[in-house]
C-alpha cells in the first residue's frame, strides 16, 4: 500500500509557501467571468435568500450592486489551496450531485479555463504557470531517473520557481526526490512499484496546478532461470517445476488477498511457499502493507474516501505506527474517528453521533429504544454536562472516549474483523470471551488476529472458494497484469465503476483486458519455454498447477497455433471464471 | 402448523381463482392468472425525483414525448402514492407494498422487487431482467430484497451509468491506452483454451449471468466507455444516461423487464425552472426510448411501456421558488402515468383512482407472473378486455 509523504526540494528562486496562493481578482472576474457565469448559474441561483446555497444575482446594468454581490458569493465556493476542486468548479462539471448538470462541456475549453484561472488568482495582466510533466516513465529499481519539467512556461514569460513532492511510493521505500537546476529532478527508486512526482511552478505571483508523473519502478529483470538438469534436488528445482501442494499455494494466496489486499507476485510466492503459514502470518502481521490495507478497510467502513480520505499529518503514518507496535488497532481506530477527515465528512451533532453509534457499537438508532442514547450522545458533543453508558462527560472527545471504552464496541469491532476473514459471523461465546479480553488489554487484537489467521475455521476456509471482494480485486488484477498495486485515483475509479454493475464480472473483465493490453504490462511476445509459462501463469493467477489436459492443451497451442500468444494465455486465465474467486 | 386465513388463501385453497368467477375477477389478480396477454416485455420507467402532474399531464408541452405515447395507451392522473421518501416511494412502485424506507437508508428491502417475481415465476434468466439507474447508491438496492425466498439469484442486472460511464473513470482506462474488443479469430482461441480447463471451483451463486451475456456486456461496456453516454452533460445528465444505458440494453439483451430509476428531477428544491428543464429532457429522452421500440418490429407490438414518477411536489413555491415534497397536497400525493402497450387502452385518459403500489401486480399480470406478496390490484381498467 501505498504511503503518503511529502519531500519538499529546492527552487529555481524562493517559491512561497504553498499556504500563500493569489487571491481572487475582481477585475478579472467582472471582464471574463461575470457575463458567462449570469447566464450559467442565474438561471437556478438566482434567489438571494437561499441563505446555505451558491447566490447569484442576474446583473443589473450599470448598477455594480449584483456584480459585486456575486463575487463574493462566488468567494465562497473557491478553495485556494486547490483551486481545481473547488466546489464552484466541481459543481460548474456537473460533480458532488449538482442538480444542474455539467454546464461546461469541457475542461479543456476556452470558458472553463477562465474560471479556473479565476480560482487560481489570475489577473488582467497576469495569468497562472503551467507545470509540465511527461505522464508516465518507467524505471529500473536502483537506477538514477532524472525528471524533466523544464518545458512548464508562463504565458507572460515569468521565471518560474519549482516546487516538486513525491506524494506517494510503495510501501517500505525510502526514496527521495532531489530538485536539480532548471526545472529537473532526480530520484532512484527503492522499490518496485509506483511513485508518483508531483510539480507545481510559481511566476513569483501565481501558483500553476499540480500535475503528477507516474514513476513505474520495475524490478530489473530476473536472470532467465536454467533449467534444473537432471538429478537436481527436489527443493533445488524452480518451484513449478516441482510437485507442490496445492495447500499450502491456495494458503499463500488467501493470506495475501486477505492481508495486504492483493495477490503475490510470482517470487513472493516462491519465498513463502518454503515457509510455515505461522511464520507467513506473523511476518504480515509485523508488516506495513497489511496495516495499510488495514488502514484503507477502516477508512472504507467509515466511508472516509475523496476529499475526506486522509491526505497527510499524524493520521497517515498508522499503518507504520500499528506494525511497528506502537499503536494497538483499536486505539487507531479511535484515532481515525477522532480525526479531522471523520469530523468533516460526519458534520453536525445529529450526523457524528449517529454515525458513532451505528458504525462503532453496532447500534441502530432510529429503534426507539435507541433514542435516548442518540439524545444524550448529542447533548454531550454540544458540550452539555451528560451521562451516556453510566459515564459521564461534556464534549465531543468524551463522546467518543466513552463509546471507545464499551465492551460493545470490542465486540462489534471483533465481530466485523472476523467476518472479514471468514465471510461467517463468529460464534457468540467466543466473541463474548475475546471482546472481553480485548478491553481489558487492547494490545491482545494482534495475537487474537494472529490466533484467528492460524485457527482450524480460517484454515478450513481456505480451501473454499471465496468470491474477491471489489477491492483487493482491484488490486491483485494491476499486480497480476502490470507488477504493481494501482495509485489512489486509479484505485477509487475503478472500484467507483466496479460497484455500478449488478454482476460486476463484465467491468472486471473490460478493466483485465485494458491493462493487459496496456504497454506497461511486461508481457513477452514469445513463450521460451511455453511449458514453464503455463505453470508460472497458473501457479500465480489460480494458487494451483495446471491439471494435465490443461498443461497439455495450453502447451500445445502455445507451439502450434499462431493466433495463441503468451497475451491470448493470460487473457485466458483472466477472463476465466476461476479468476473470480480465490 | 395452522396457516392464517386470508382473503387470498381462501381463494388459493377453494379453487374459486382457478374457476376464475367473474363476480372476483376484478378484485383478485389470481383469476386473471389465465388470460393470454400480449405483452412479452415491460419497460417501468420511475419518473422519480418527485414530479407533480401540473408539469407533465397538465402541461403537454414540457411532454411532448410521454403525449406521444399515451395516444397509443392511455393516460392515468389519478395514481396515488405516499410521500416516503424517494426511496421508500420509488420501491413501493417496484414492490407493490408501501415501503417506509428511510431518506438515507441504504439497505436492500424486504419485500421482492417485480424483478424477483418474473425471474422466479417464469424461471428467467439473470440476463432477461435488467435496471438503469441514474445514480446513487440507494437505487441499487431496488434490484432484488433479503427476502429469504426471493433476493439475489432472482435479481435484476443492474448499471449504474453515473459509475461507470463518467470522464474519470474515461480517463483512467484512456491512460492505459484504447481499449480494444477481442477480434473473432482471438474470441476462438480463448474458447478453445477455455475449454481445456477444469471446471470453477464453486462459490455462493450470486446473479449468475451466463457466459455469452458476460462477453455482450463486456463488449457493450467497452464501446460505450468511449462513446457518448460518458459525453452526456447540463441539467438532467444522469437521467439522461440511465435512459441511454436503457436504449441500449433493450436492443442488445431484449429484455423481458426493463427498470429504468431517474432521480434529477428533485433539482425543484432549489429551482422550478431547473425542474423543469429536467422534465423535458427526460421526456426527450423518453421519446427517444419509445421511438427505438417502435422502430424494432419483434419490440414494437410486443412491449409496454409504463411511466409514472414516485410521487409528485407540493403545492407552493418554497422561499427559493422551488418545490419541496411535504405538504401532502393533492399535487404532491397524486401523479400522472403514462402507459401504453399491446394490452392498454388506445388514447383514452383513466380516471379512476389507482395507486403507485398498483404497478407491480399489473406488470407481473401482464408477464405471467403473480406478485404474491404485494398489496397492489391489476390495474384492469386500463387494459383492453
Amino acid at each position: 500500500m501505498a504511503l503518503l509523504v511529502i519531500g519538499l526540494a529546492a527552487a529555481s528562486f524562493a517559491a512561497p509557501p504553498l499556504s500563500a496562493p493569489a487571491a481572487p481578482d475582481l477585475l478579472y472576474f467582472e471582464r471574463h467571468l461575470a457575463a458567462d457565469l449570469n447566464q450559467r448559474c442565474a438561471t437556478c441561483h438566482s434567489d438571494p435568500e437561499m441563505a446555505d446555497h451558491f447566490a447569484f444575482e442576474p446583473l443589473a446594468g450599470a448598477d455594480r450592486g449584483p456584480l459585486l454581490r456575486n463575487f463574493r458569493s462566488v468567494l465562497g465556493f473557491l478553495d485556494p489551496d486547490d483551486p481545481a476542486r473547488s466546489p464552484l468548479l466541481r459543481h460548474a462539471l456537473g460533480m458532488e450531485g449538482h442538480p444542474g448538470g455539467a454546464l461546461y462541456a469541457s475542461t479543456t475549453r476556452a470558458d472553463y479555463e477562465a474560471l479556473l484561472h479565476f480560482a487560481m488568482g489570475a489577473t488582467l495582466s497576469n495569468r497562472p504557470p503551467e507545470a509540465i510533466l511527461p505522464k508516465r516513465i518507467l524505471a529500473k529499481v536502483g537506477e538514477q531517473v532524472r525528471i524533466d519539467g523544464s518545458l512548464s512556461g508562463d504565458p507572460e514569460g515569468a521565471e518560474l520557481g519549482y516546487r516538486w513532492e513525491l506524494t506517494e511510493r510503495p510501501t517500505g521505500s525510502a526514496s527521495r526526490l532531489d530538485a536539480g537546476e532548471g526545472g529537473g529532478a532526480r530520484m532512484r527508486p527503492d522499490q518496485p512499484g509506483a511513485y508518483n512526482v508531483t510539480l507545481r511552478v510559481h511566476d513569483g505571483a501565481l501558483w500553476s496546478l499540480p500535475t503528477t508523473l507516474l514513476l513505474l519502478a520495475q524490478a530489473p529483470d530476473a536472470a532467465v532461470v536454467p533449467q534444473a538438469p537432471a538429478g537436481t534436488p527436489e527443493a533445488k528445482r524452480p518451484l513449478v517445476e516441482r510437485r507442490l501442494d496445492p495447500q499450502r499455494l491456495r494458503r499463500v494466496r488467501r493470506l495475501y488477498l486477505d492481508l495486504q489486499w492483493r495477490s503475490p507476485t510470482l517470487p513472493e510466492i516462491e519465498e513463502w511457499y518454503e515457509r510455515t503459514h505461522e511464520e507467513m502470518v506473523d511476518a504480515f502481521l509485523g508488516s506495513e502493507e497489511a496495516w495499510s490495507a488495514w488502514f484503507e478497510q477502516q477508512l472504507y467502513y467509515l466511508l472516509l474516501l475523496d476529499q475526506f480520505r486522509p491526505k497527510e499529518g499524524r493520521l497517515v503514518t498508522l499503518p507504520a505506527r500499528l506494525a511497528k507496535g506502537e499503536i494497538d488497532a483499536p486505539r487507531a481506530l479511535e484515532e481515525i474517528v477522532r480525526s479531522q477527515y471523520f469530523n468533516a465528512r460526519n458534520p453536525g451533532n445529529d450526523t457524528f453521533v449517529t454515525v458513532v453509534l451505528e458504525q462503532c457499537l453496532g447500534l441502530v438508532v432510529q429503534q426507539r429504544e435507541n433514542k435516548l442514547l442518540l439524545e444524550a450522545g448529542k447533548k454531550m458533543y454540544d458540550g452539555y454536562k451528560t451521562a451516556l453508558f453510566r459515564d459521564k462527560g461534556d464534549s465531543q472527545a468524551d463522546f467518543v472516549r466513552i463509546v471507545f471504552a464499551q465492551r460493545e464496541f470490542h465486540r462489534h469491532f471483533l465481530g466485523r474483523m472476523w467476518k472479514e476473514f471468514h465471510g461467517t459471523p463468529m460464534e457468540v461465546k467466543r466473541l463474548d470471551a475475546e471482546a472481553a479480553r480485548l478491553a481489558e488489554e487492547p494490545g491482545a487484537y494482534r495475537a487474537l488476529l494472529r490466533g484467528w489467521l492460524t485457527g482450524p475455521e480460517y484454515l478450513k476456509g481456505c480451501d473454499e472458494a471465496r468470491t474477491k471482494p471489489e477491492i483487493p480485486y482491484v488490486r491483485a488484477l494491476f499486480v497480476d497484469t502490470l507488477g504493481r498495486t494501482p495509485v489512489y485515483e486509479e484505485m477509487r475509479n475503478v472500484r467507483n465503476a466496479f460497484l455500478s454493475l449488478a454482476d460486476p464480472t463484465p467491468i472486471r473483465l473490460v478493466m483485465g483486458r485494458v491493462l493487459l493490453e496496456s504497454p506497461e504490462a511486461r508481457i513477452p511476445v514469445t513463450a521460451v519455454d511455453p511449458a514453464r509459462f503455463v505453470r508460472e501463469q497458473f501457479v500465480r493467477l489460480f494458487a494451483r498447477l495446471p491439471e494435465g489436459g490443461e498443461e497439455k492443451a495450453f502447451v500445445a497451442a502455445l507451439k502450434e497455433d499462431p493466433r495463441v500468444t503468451p497475451r491470448v494465455v493470460l487473457w485466458t486465465l483472466l477472463s476465466s471464471p476461476e479468476y473470480q474467486s480465490y | 402448523m395452522c396457516e392464517e386465513l386470508t382473503r387470498r388463501g381462501f381463494l388459493k385453497g377453494s379453487g374459486v381463482a382457478i374457476l376464475g368467477l367473474p363476480l372476483l375477477s376484478s378484485l383478485s389478480p389470481f383469476a386473471f392468472a389465465k388470460k393470454k396477454y400480449e405483452t412479452k416485455r415491460v419497460v417501468l420507467v420511475a419518473f422519480a425525483g418527485g414530479v407533480r402532474s401540473r408539469e407533465t399531464v397538465e402541461t403537454p408541452a414540457n411532454v411532448p414525448n410521454l403525449m406521444r405515447i399515451a395516444q397509443q395507451g392511455v393516460i392515468c392522473p389519478n395514481v396515488n402514492v405516499m410521500n416516503n421518501g424517494h426511496f421508500g416511494a420509488t420501491m413501493s412502485i417496484f414492490t407493490g407494498r408501501t415501503e417506509y424506507a428511510g431518506i438515507r437508508e441504504n439497505e436492500r428491502g424486504e419485500n421482492p422487487t417485480l424483478f424477483e417475481y418474473v425471474r422466479k415465476d417464469k424461471e428467467l434468466p439473470a440476463q432477461t431482467v435488467w435496471l438503469s439507474t441514474s445514480g446513487g447508491a440507494q437505487q441499487r438496492n431496488l434490484v432484488y430484497s433479503s427476502h429469504k425466498d426471493y433476493g439475489e439469484k432472482y435479481g435484476a442486472n443492474l448499471i449504474d451509468a453515473d459509475g461507470v460511464f463518467n470522464t474519470e473513470f474515461q480517463r483512467v482506462i484512456s491512460s492505459f491506452g484504447t481499449p480494444s474488443v477481442p477480434s473473432e479469430s482471438e474470441e476462438a482461441a480463448v474458447a478453445g483454451l477455455r475449454g481445456a480447463m477444469a471446471p470453477p471451483p464453486t462459490v455462493k451463486a450470486g446473479l449468475a449471468n451466463d457466459p455469452e451475456t458476460i462477453q455482450r456486456l463486456q463488449k457493450y461496456i467497452l464501446e460505450e466507455i468511449s462513446g457518448r453516454t460518458a459525453q452526456i452533460t447540463g441539467p438532467g445528465a444522469s437521467d439522461a444516461r440511465a435512459i441511454s444505458v436503457a436504449v441500449s440494453v433493450l436492443r442488445i439483451f431484449r429484455p423481458t423487464l426493463m427498470g429504468v430509476v431517474l432521480q434529477n428531477a428533485d433539482v425543484a428544491h432549489g429551482s422550478y425552472n431547473a425542474y423543469v428543464e429536467v422534465i423535458r429532457r427526460a421526456d426527450e429522452q423518453l421519446g427517444r426510448l419509445w421511438d427505438s421500440i417502435q422502430a424494432d418490429p419483434e419490440l414494437r407490438d410486443s412491449t409496454t411501456v409504463m411511466v409514472l414518477p414516485e410521487f409528485g411536489r407540493d403545492r407552493n413555491f418554497n422561499q427559493r421558488n422551488g418545490l419541496d415534497h411535504g405538504d401532502n397536497s393533492p399535487e404532491l400525493r397524486k401523479v400522472g402515468m403514462f402507459a401504453a402497450g399491446p394490452d392498454f387502452k388506445k388514447g383514452k385518459t383513466i380516471t379512476k383512482d389507482l395507486r403507485s403500489i398498483d404497478v407491480c401486480p399489473t406488470a407481473c399480470e401482464l408477464l405471467g407472473a403473480t406478485s404474491s406478496l404485494s398489496d397492489g390490484r391489476l390495474m384492469s381498467d386500463l387494459l383492453v378486455r
